[in-house]
């Protein structure tokens, strides 16, 4: 409120500054484009009495009145070059606007406002949603990697519905995992799921907020970056009708690879002989040569079944379609912008008739969305401007049901004791369905009949979102002032169905191909079980932001101020809990010399209501500078080619609250308390309920700060043909709130975070950018590079030896073993044991071809004190892509390659595991006495050695770098020329075809993986690849 | 209009913080005369007392014993086995939880004058109560580490500069402080129940003492023998580093002994305990004339039955997981029925028929190939059910060493499940930490080294052998001190099988490196076509074994945080 008062105050003393004209005239005019079209929506001004200013209507006429009849009036209109004329006494003009090929004056959007691009100073951003509205993929995070430097993410799986990337800004530098940038999608907080939400024909632009001069105003919530997402708004003009539809496909970009049931029999023999080793007899083997003989020419389908699980129940590809309308126009007084979407993608599980055939149910994964937004502007005064924003998303996310293995059907298919090749037959020749019953296996019944039988899980998200904006000019206060408020409320409601039935409960039988008799699962049912429901409220959340702004730009002669102060509250109610409550003021002060020396600065001052109250406020104040040495006159005559050459820097702090959520401080106490139950029950309830004192509470804990600095480059050279943009950053990020790791336990109870962790991230990132005509073909190429790298500084530790100190490496290193070698028998004396010292292992007992691990403190024994932190994070610290698009007459093509590296993924579950899990292709590469020198994989055994297991004994033999190159998009287009069209109503049409994701060159190391899955698990749903066929019409 | 909007914004919706968060003045309830949760605080403490059982990563603490070994080769406590523990892989590691306990005892003294007690007697015992709680759990941590620092009443903040500078107190003063705790509130602590309300009768059922289990000044007293038992042992009386006050005494004191068997003495003289005839009856009840000390609430399940019975049974549809696998070691310390030991050529002994005519809690303790369970004979021998060698039957996992784990569970040879009564889902279980048996072999131990066997030593070792079933029960006369020795460590290895004693006693003992440091058998049971059977030893571990593990290492944290922390020696 204070903030306000003195923004009135300032206001009402500006006033008196306020020139007043004279005379009074009048000037008709027209505004046209460079093809001589009327211009709609163009401002006319007079400089000298900024009171003078109007719109050009739909037909791009004006009246406006002036101060003379010499006097100079402006035009300008966003995308071109603004134009001075002189009246020279007439009444009537025509002016012809000229587009703007260096966008220097085109507008950016930055927190609360917008600015223009030659006076911006901060590291930001941005790419309008039009260049990646064709790329056929569900979520607009999707495409915008390799697009925006400075952007980091991983696509972790391609289920229809949860496909979209997590990502990040300038990577992770945080102890406690807050990495996630604030999104802002008009005014509303989005996250990371709303995002991928988002039809990408409401958007009109996205941006990144990087440094500390752009996000400082977000105060506590701003230290991870903000990413700002504008929609479409209604402009002066006809109704514009625009209809696209799209169509495609999504194929498989590969399954895991599985061996056959030979080679799973073959490996199965020698993991028999690998367990046999320092018995005195050999295993029996599991099977003969006649066996093997049987699996590889398939000549006993039942007794010797051999089945591609994935074959059998996946297809390779499944489809896709979005539809959308929009409709758009105005008036001065009235403008809107309405859209329509839907967009439903299948998944790729095949359809099987169920047993009951009145059952069936839609059991494949898909994704169906339909969203709405209704954008209208009104202007009932030529200074007040009301905006109101309605929109809402409402999906269908399914899944099978008929899964028997907890972590879903791509686990299931992972499993050796699931699914093995050899499990169970398709079918049976009547028809019934078997189970797995194998030497090892679980007795899993056959997935075809879990699944046709087993049902569906749908989950239900419905996101509704209202915002009103009010802006008023107050001009009668002062020149150039204008008061904004802001109130929204933004909601999700999810819910679920699921209508399900066990597999356990299915009929499956053991078929005696012989004697072909039938034999029905011991314990099993020859009835088929009803389905049964669930139905129930997932999530319930809701946010209401209100905000209140002043705005003040005005110019004097050569200085131009721009002012703006905000205060905002956000209330924040998540399902049963109480209601979490931001506020804040910020605001920024701008001041630049003849576009030419430009200063500023920024500061928040918010909180949240968790903190305790000498902890709940936090300032945060960042500045920056920009010159713009293109302006100087000297520069000007030594290098006319650059339109711009613009140094630039900032430094400030901004703050993150995210990793404490806990209201245990804001009741101030200086202990909680819990009351647990501690029954005894039966004859003897003697002792009755426990109470205990809960977790100890650090009354200082407040938000974590993150001090940045950046220096850059803006340069723009040959008329716009040229653009270079790079930055340097670094950020130390302190009071990151961890956990105490060194306070002695003796203290009797679990102790509280502090803030105490420190961690440093920094990198360089940019673009460059050139484009040019030859005769009819406009040409353009784009590269960007990013890279981020961070630094433990302080985390609260004891480290017993200094290579298991984390102090120094980068976040996210796991620790564990380093991986030497293979135990050769050279290692072995002639009872099996390992020889006096070679390092021996604590877990399991180790032969010939197991894996063999650094003996770090040389006690001769490989235990928890030889582990140390190993390979590297698993987000990449570099990322990078490179865009060339060719244009001849209506047609264009464009093409993105993106790339990544500096991170790894380990293997790990069943990928580590042979006979628990089914036979990778790595597996076939294991150690024997043979292939020692060759081998790639452990020793291969029925009984999971857990020294050679990825999940127990971490080492770094499990990890393999991640580095790719993706073909990340590629469409061609053809607008199709206006004069076929004239006869149809149709004002525009373009056809286009596209893809994402086309091609992967990745690292085949040992390990031949999936780059971007994380966890190297292998058990995702399947990337795939998008290819689009899609018509646009305008009318 | 801003000034409109945050207008809006001061009517609240919510309360102002989640108030289902407890505060410390519900505890200390300054208006309730009842002091009802003052009470559960206490509730809390018993809480923290050991488990037993299957605690150590789903197995009994004796699989690192020279007593068993887990079945599975995957379990972590092979790591133990195979390479011992450190101060970063600490085993059985007991300081937090002291230290919990000790804190929540030192802010119940802090505080529970505050509640206005209607009825004074309860504050007293209460209070009391804590002391002797606080007295255990600093007895459970002397028996790892040796002297540990005492905080006194201290509840530490932790931003105080104190907490980082704590030293551990000699052994000495540690048995001094709990000592002089257990004499200062062995009076104000709730009366004991009679002989009667603690007999169960039928020995199926409860007996009627409604507050068994509460500190009382029988067990106060049992924990002061305990304590000055511990001093008195080997492994402190004297240290053999001398120089470092926290593992010992500097120098041997015969006394020391004397003060151990007086203390279970005092506990004997109490007469509000005696052996249960029948030992099954230790298995189902749990207020019974034996127990002294229990923890209610121990993990043992329902499911403790299958997670011990050998692999081929199924009861009730689950399949018996058959976790633990005891040693021939322990199996060869059980003598015969006439009690002499297996080792003496006139027991009787036949190594082809190994388990006829055993001291009957051979049959109570370990599965051996033959014995009767569930209306069939175990089938340990290879191939048979309970060792099928054969990957689908549990996952692979079956006995290593020819045995399985029998003891706590009842006597089920004729019944198809597992005995009806310590299984029933209302029971609570509990594990027993002191009961009378080990009084009277503490008093044994105690008095034979200090004075020799004299009567009245023979007199509590042969109570326990004449309620094991043995005939005659009577141990040879004229035993000199060393063999009176041997024969009290041996009864307390059979009579406590699993009762998380072994492993600390032959530690405290130090003997540990020579019974454990060594190879440890099973047998190798292959069924003749004639259906008699050969038995063959085998070596199923060779433990890893340092004289340093008789004290266990303290957390490495504690050293890197604390300077003046010293770790015991040798880690």
């Amino acid at each position: 409120m204070k903030l306000i008062k003195i923004a009135l105050l300032l206001a009402l003393f500006l006033a008196g500054s306020n020139l007043f004209a004279q005379v009074k005239v009048s000037v008709n005019g027209r505004v046209l484009d460079e093809k001589n079209l009327a211009l709609p929506g163009a401002t006319i001004i007079e400089p000298a009495n900024p009171k003078n200013a109007v719109a050009a209507d739909i037909n791009g006429n004006f009246r406006l009145t002036v101060s003379s009849e010499h006097a100079t009036i402006k035009i300008s209109a966003v995308g071109y070059v603004s134009s001075f004329i002189e009246l020279k006494g007439r009444t009537t003009i025509t002016v012809s606007l000229r587009p703007d090929q260096k966008g220097l004056e085109d507008v950016v959007v930055r927190a609360y406002s917008t600015q223009k691009k030659i006076t911006a100073t901060g590291a930001a951003s941005t790419i309008k949603a039009a260049e990646v509205a064709d790329i056929p993929t569900s979520s607009i995070q999707n495409t915008l990697v390799g697009r925006l430097p400075g952007f980091f993410s991983m696509q972790r799986s391609g289920q229809p519905g949860s496909s979209a990337a997590d990502f990040y800004i300038r990577g992770q530098n945080s102890l406690n995992g807050d990495a996630q940038p604030l999104i802002i999608v008009d005014d509303i907080e989005y996250t990371y799921a709303q995002v991928s939400q988002m039809d990408v024909n409401e958007i009109e632009s996205v941006t990144i907020l990087k440094d500390a001069s752009t996000t400082a105003v977000y105060g506590i919530k701003g230290a991870n970056g903000v990413l700002i997402i504008t929609t479409k708004r209604g402009k002066i003009g006809t109704p514009r009708i625009n209809v696209r539809a799209e169509s495609g496909i999504d194929k498989v970009i590969r399954f895991t690879d599985y061996s056959d049931a030979y080679t799973t029999a073959v490996l199965l023999n020698e993991a028999y002989i690998n367990d046999s080793y320092g018995l005195a007899t050999q295993k029996p083997l599991p099977y003969s040569a006649a066996d093997l003989a049987a699996f590889k020419y398939g000549t006993d389908p039942y007794g010797h079944p051999n089945v591609n699980w994935q074959q059998a129940l996946l297809n390779n590809y499944s489809t896709q379609q979005t539809y959308n309308v929009d409709i758009s126009g105005g008036n001065p007084t009235v403008k809107y912008m309405t859209s329509l979407g839907y967009f439903t993608q299948d998944g790729i599980l095949k359809h099987f008739a169920p047993i009951k055939a009145g059952d069936d149910v839609d059991n494949n994964y898909f994704y169906n969305r339909f969203n709405f937004r209704s954008n209208l502007d009104v202007s009932p005064t030529k200074t007040l401007n009301l905006q109101f924003d309605i929109n809402g998303r409402f999906e269908v996310i399914n899944n099978p049901a008929g899964i028997q293995e907890g972590s879903g059907l791509f686990k299931e298919l992972e499993e050796f004791r699931s699914l093995a090749p050899m499990s169970t037959p398709l079918r049976f020749p009547n028809g019934s369905y078997g189970y797995s019953n194998q030497p090892g296996s679980n007795g899993f019944v056959n997935p075809i009949v879990a699944l046709a039988n087993g049902g569906y899980n749908r989950n239900f998200n419905n996101n509704f979102n209202i915002a009103f904006r009010g802006n008023q000019k107050l001009n009668f206060i002062a020149q150039g002032l204008e008061a904004k408020v802001v109130a929204s409320y933004a909601s999700n409601i999810n819910e679920h169905r699921n209508e399900t039935r066990g597999a356990g409960s299915m009929p499956v039988y053991n078929y005696n191909p012989v004697t072909n008799t039938y034999a029905l699962k011991s314990g099993g049912s020859s009835q088929l079980f009803p389905y049964g429901q669930g139905i129930g409220n997932d999530a319930f959340n809701n946010t209401i932001i209100l905000q209140g702004q002043l705005h003040y730009n005005r110019q004097f002669g050569d200085h131009n101020i721009d002012l703006l102060g905000v205060v905002n509250q956000n209330s924040y109610i998540n399902g049963g809990n109480v209601s979490l409550n931001y506020r804040g003021i910020s605001g920024t002060v701008n001041y630049n010399y003849k576009q030419k020396y430009i200063l500023n600065f920024a500061v928040a001052r918010n909180g949240n209501d968790v903190f305790n109250n000498t902890a709940k406020y936090g300032v945060f104040p960042a500045g920056s500078a920009a010159w713009n040495i293109s302006e100087e006159k000297f520069f000007k005559k030594a290098f006319p080619f650059f339109d711009l050459f613009k140094i630039k820097g900032s430094f400030g702090t901004v703050g993150s609250d995210v990793p404490y959520i806990n209201y245990i401080n804001k009741a101030g106490l200086t202990s909680a308390t819990s009351v647990i139950p501690y029954t005894v029950g039966g004859s003897n309830t003697m002792f009755g309920n426990a109470a205990n004192e809960g977790a100890l509470v650090n009354p200082n804990i407040t938000w974590e700060i993150a001090r940045k600095t950046d220096v850059g480059m803006e340069l723009s050279m040959f008329n716009g043909k040229l653009t270079i943009d790079p930055d340097y950053f670094h950020e130390y990020r302190y009071h990151q709130i961890i956990a105490q790791g060194d306070v002695p336990l003796l203290i009797g109870q679990a102790l509280p975070q502090k803030n105490i962790g420190i961690t440093s991230n920094s990198g360089f990132d940019g673009d460059i950018t050139y484009r040019t005509n030859f005769n009819n073909v406009r040409f353009a190429i784009s590269a960007n590079y990013s890279h981020a790298k961070n630094k433990i500084i302080y985390v609260s530790e004891a480290p017993n030896y200094p290579y298991q100190a984390q102090t120094g490496r980068q976040i996210g290193l796991t620790l564990g073993y380093h991986y030497v070698g293979f135990y050769q028998p050279s290692d072995f004396d002639a009872s099996g044991q390992l020889k006096p010292g070679v390092p021996r292992p604590l877990t399991g007992t180790v032969q010939p071809g197991d894996l063999k691990y650094a003996d770090l403190n040389h006690d001769g024994l490989i235990t928890n004190a030889d582990m140390t932190y190993l390979s590297k994070p698993n987000l990449p610290t570099d990322t990078y892509g490179l865009n060339l698009s060719v244009g001849y007459k209506g047609f264009s093509l464009q093409a993105l390659f993106q790339g990544a590296f500096g991170y790894a993924v380990q293997i790990n579950y069943e990928g580590s595991d042979a006979f628990n899990g089914n036979i990778r292709p790595w597996f076939t590469n294991a150690w024997t006495p043979y292939t020692a020198a060759t081998a790639t994989y452990p020793r291969i055994t029925f009984n999971s050695n857990p020294n050679d297991l990825s999940g127990s004994t971490v080492s770094d033999f499990w990890f393999q770098d991640g580095k790719y190159v993706r073909l990340k998009s590629l469409e061609l287009s053809y607008q199709i020329p206006q004069q076929w069209l004239q006869k149809l109503a149709v004002r525009s049409a373009r056809i286009y075809v596209s893809g994402y994701d086309l091609l992967t060159f990745r690292n085949t190391g040992k390990f031949d993986i999936e780059p971007e899955i994380g966890a190297g698990q292998g058990y995702t749903y399947p990337l795939t690849a998008n290819y689009y066929l899609g018509v646009q019409l305008g009318f | 209009m801003v000034a409109v909007a945050l207008g809006f914004s001061c009517k609240k919706t919510f309360e102002d913080h989640p108030l289902t968060n407890t505060t410390a003045d519900y505890i200390w309830d300054t208006t309730d005369p009842t002091g009802n949760y003052a009470q559960a605080w206490i509730i809390k403490i018993y809480s923290q007392l050991p488990t037993g059982y299957v605690r150590i990563n789903g197995n009994l603490l004796e699989s690192a014993s020279d007593d068993a070994v887990p079945s599975n080769p995957g379990s972590a406590t092979w790591n133990v086995i195979n390479g011992g523990y450190s101060p970063l892989n600490t085993f059985d590691d007991n300081w937090a939880n002291s230290y919990s306990a000790i804190r929540r005892v030192n802010v119940f003294l802090a505080n529970y004058k505050k509640v206005p007690w209607q009825d004074p007697t309860i504050p007293r015992w209460l209070s009391s109560e804590a002391r002797v709680l606080r007295a255990f759990f600093y007895y459970d941590m002397m028996k790892r580490y040796g002297g540990v620092p005492l905080v006194g009443d201290k509840v530490f903040d932790p931003q105080d500069p104190t907490l980082f500078t704590q030293k551990r107190s000699s052994f000495d003063a540690c048995v001094k402080y709990v000592v002089s705790e257990l004499d200062a509130v062995k009076d104000s602590l709730r009366p004991d129940a009679t002989l009667a309300q603690r007999g169960s009768g039928n020995g199926t059922t409860d007996g009627t003492d409604g507050d068994f289990g509460r500190m009382r000044k029988s067990i106060a007293l049992a924990i002061k023998a305990k304590v000055l038992l511990l001093a008195a042992s080997p492994l402190f009386n004297p240290s053999s580093t001398p120089d470092l006050d926290y593992t010992g005494y500097p120098t041997y004191d015969a006394n020391r002994w004397q003060q151990a068997a007086n203390a279970a003495k005092d506990v004997m003289n109490l007469n509000l305990f005696a052996l249960e005839a029948n030992r099954y009856i230790l298995n189902t009840t749990h207020v019974n004339k034996e127990f002294i000390l229990v923890r209610f609430g121990a993990s043992y399940q329902t499911t403790y039955g299958n997670l011990m019975s050998p692999v081929g049974y199924v009861v009730g549809n689950v399949a018996a997981q058959g976790v633990t696998s005891p040693t021939q070691e322990l199996v060869d310390a059980f003598p015969m029925k006439n009690g002499k030991a297996i080792t003496d050529p006139t027991s009787g002994y036949n190594p082809n028929n190994p388990y006829a005519n055993r001291d009957p809690r051979l049959d109570q303790t370990v599965f051996y190939n033959g014995a009767t369970w569930l209306k069939r004979a175990v089938q340990t021998y290879e191939g048979g059910l309970d060792k099928p060698n054969n990957n689908s039957v549990n996952s692979g996992v079956q006995t290593v060493t020819g045995y399985y784990a029998k003891k706590f569970l009842g006597n089920d040879a004729n019944n198809s499940s597992y005995t009806p009564v310590m299984y029933h889902p209302s029971v609570t279980p509990t594990f027993c930490l002191i009961r009378y048996a080990d009084i009277l072999l503490m008093y044994a131990e105690a008095q034979n080294e200090f004075s020799g066997p004299d009567p009245s030593v023979y007199q509590a070792v042969e109570a326990i052998r004449q309620r094991a079933g043995l005939v005659p029960y009577a141990l040879p006369v004229g035993l000199s001190q060393a063999q009176m020795r041997d024969a009290i460590r041996n009864e307390r290895r059979i009579e406590f099988a699993f009762e998380e004693q072994r492993f600390y006693d032959i530690r405290r003992w130090k003997i540990a490196k020579s019974v454990y440091g060594t190879a440890l058998h099973g047998v190798t049971i292959t069924k003749n076509a004639n259906g008699t059977f050969t038995y063959t030893p085998k070596v199923v571990a060779t433990p890893y074994y340092d004289d340093k593990m008789n004290l266990m290492p303290i957390a490495n944290n504690e050293i890197q945080v604390d300077k003046n922390m010293k770790q015991n020696p040798n880690y």
